[in-house]
């Protein structure tokens, strides 16, 4: 493999990973939220993203991203936690059948107008996400003199994670309504956790990695609340009922 | 003067909706923790569980605090219906 080649891979591979978490909040989001306004969020995250980029150019490599982490980490942490608790109770009383249909509308009753939770988490995944590609693509492309390849390999890795979270998206709006805020919850739990952590230079023992466990760790312990809340209704209707 | 007022309220309570929620202790609770894993990692600890730990005690703490108790519920679909409801 050429030089020209070797970057062009690495910064793919290594942009493709970025570009996953980003897909995956977006259409995450949109799948419970709706997508009009997700995608208005997604949109203002890469305008926001491109203007960055021009102004900044090959300087991007030298942002502190740790404490961009930081905050947007500890933003979705708090309000993946919200939906993660809501999950749990929605598919403790309800379980998992009859909620296909409408997105979840979390906004109080008669609210109209833009849904500024939905935008703002795409916003930030989309910023944050790609603002990483971004330095990636800059800090490989620059090292190895190579700066077009690199950006050729993040463009790519982006369009085709892009074009892999369209494809899945029929199969995401398949999944009942409550079990989905349940999993976009763990979901967003578990990136804000990695991410928080990892702005305040904690050292994953797992690297990456670590996010697919601390999925499945939320939703592990989801199952036991779950199986506990589903125990403590099932008592109190039984004392309703006796 | 007004205009600009009420856009600083609306966004304040957008992010306070965002971030807190229905859960003050949740949301203060997660912060010092962020804090406190902070302070670790800089004094030498590697403290990446402290965080996941509280983030699933604090979720069994809300969970418990908004359950439905029998003397709130006086029918069985009140019963089924209340902390989803909350939810």
């Amino acid at each position: 493999m050429t030089g020209a080649n070797v970057v062009f891979v690495t910064a793919f591979l290594a942009s493709a990973v970025e570009a996953i978490e980003m897909v995956i909040i977006v259409v995450g989001v949109g799948a419970t939220r709706g997508y009009r306004y997700t995608l208005l969020g997604a949109l203002g995250g890469l305008v926001v993203l491109a203007v960055v980029i021009a102004v900044g150019g090959v300087a991007l490599a030298a942002i502190p991203i740790g404490p961009l982490r930081l905050a947007v980490g500890a933003l979705l942490l708090l309000f993946g936690l919200q939906w993660y608790r809501k999950g749990v109770v929605r598919v403790a009383a309800n379980g998992l059948a009859g909620f296909k249909g409408e997105a979840v509308d979390e906004r109080p009753a008669g609210a109209t107008g833009i849904d500024w939770t939905a935008a703002f988490l795409a916003f930030k995944g989309v910023s944050l996400e790609g603002l990483e590609i971004a330095i990636i693509v800059v800090t490989f492309g620059a090292t190895a003199r190579q700066l077009g390849p690199s950006i050729l390999g993040g463009i790519a890795a982006l369009v085709l994670i892009a074009a892999i979270g369209a494809a899945l998206r029929p199969l995401v709006e398949r999944i009942p309504r409550s079990f989905l805020q349940l999993l976009v919850g763990l979901l967003l739990t578990a990136f804000g956790t990695f991410w928080a952590l990892e702005g305040l230079n904690v050292e994953w023992p797992q690297s990456d990695f670590d996010i697919v466990l601390l999925a499945i760790y939320y939703a592990l312990v989801a199952g036991i609340y779950i199986t506990l809340e589903r125990r403590a209704r099932q008592r109190v209707l039984e004392v309703v009922r006796s | 003067m007004k205009i600009v007022l009420r856009v600083i309220v609306g966004i304040a309570k957008f992010l306070y909706g965002y971030v807190v929620g229905d859960d003050l202790l949740l949301a203060v609770v997660m912060v010092v923790g962020l804090a406190a894993s902070g302070m670790l990692i800089a004094g030498g600890i590697n403290a990446w569980w402290l965080v996941p730990v509280l983030a699933v005690v604090m979720t069994g703490v809300n969970l418990v605090r908004h359950r439905p108790r029998t003397r709130d519920v006086a029918s069985p679909v009140e019963a089924v219906g209340t902390s989803a409801e909350q939810a």
